[in-house]
């Protein structure tokens, strides 16, 4: 995924917007600036292509609010695995339906569970085998997973809605009973519902 | 001046999202300082950091 998607890019033209010029000292142009989402200075562009790619991407993951995607759905079910945190796997494709739902675990709220789950991203297509096997007939597909558990269908705890809240509520009822010390036995994972 | 033109037009090209070709990356041309803070909340309850690209021209 690219940072670009996570950062916002704004231009500001001298004569129209000289108060924000003003509130950050600029006084030569082209200037550019990375602030936080709040919209507090946090760096100055650098000078070379190659060092503004990476500040754009270090920005992107230091300010951005989002869970720590792992790399793939092998190494976040190790991780899952190895600290006995529920998986939380975001099926997607590369449709608006499935961009929007990415902002959602952007979500003030859904933020303070972060560190409490293991999160990846999933692109899948609809028409794959892997699909069908596992049932997604629709994206963007949120499920939560017991990792630990190797029955296909008891490790699936809840399919989730995209929505911030959503997400939060169903993560959070199953961090409630959730052991650390076994896999979890929270009944079969039950529909979202439809909005 | 001519050096950080063409950085950030390398940047905007490596950096581009699906659909956007040759660098031609939208940008988000603020109209003014009140836009500015509108624009400052919204990306504050999406939770995302923000480029500021001051030029003189657009």
């Amino acid at each position: 995924m690219k940072a670009s998607t996570k950062v916002n890019r704004w231009l500001l033209l001298a004569g129209k917007t000289d108060a924000v010029w003003k509130k950050f000292g600029v006084t030569g142009a082209p200037t550019l600036i990375f602030v936080d989402s709040t919209g507090k200075k946090v760096g100055t562009g650098g000078r070379d292509a190659a060092g503004l790619i990476k500040q754009f991407t270090e920005t992107a993951e230091k300010y951005g609010r989002a869970p720590k995607w792992a790399e793939s759905e092998e190494s976040a079910s190790g991780d899952a695995k190895k600290d006995a945190k529920p998986l939380v796997v975001f099926y997607r494709d590369d449709k608006a339906k499935s961009e929007s739902a990415e902002q959602e675990f952007s979500d003030k709220g859904l933020a303070e569970l972060y560190d409490k789950a293991v999160w990846v991203q999933k692109t899948i297509d609809l028409k794959s085998d892997e699909a069908k096997k596992l049932g997604i007939t629709a994206l963007p597909a949120i499920w939560i997973i017991d990792a630990r558990v190797d029955d296909a269908k008891a490790r699936v705890l809840k399919k989730s809605a995209p929505k911030g809240a959503t997400i939060k509520s169903d993560l959070a009822a199953i961090l409630k009973t959730w052991k650390k010390d076994e896999g979890s036995t929270e009944k079969p994972a039950e529909e979202p519902k439809k909005e | 001046m001519k050096k950080l033109s063409l950085a950030i037009a390398a940047l905007f090209v490596a950096a581009a999202p699906a659909g956007d070709h040759g660098g031609k990356i939208a940008w988000t041309h603020v109209k003014n300082a009140k836009e500015y803070d509108a624009l400052i909340e919204q990306s504050n309850k999406a939770g995302k950091p923000t480029l500021l690209y001051f030029t003189m021209d657009g």
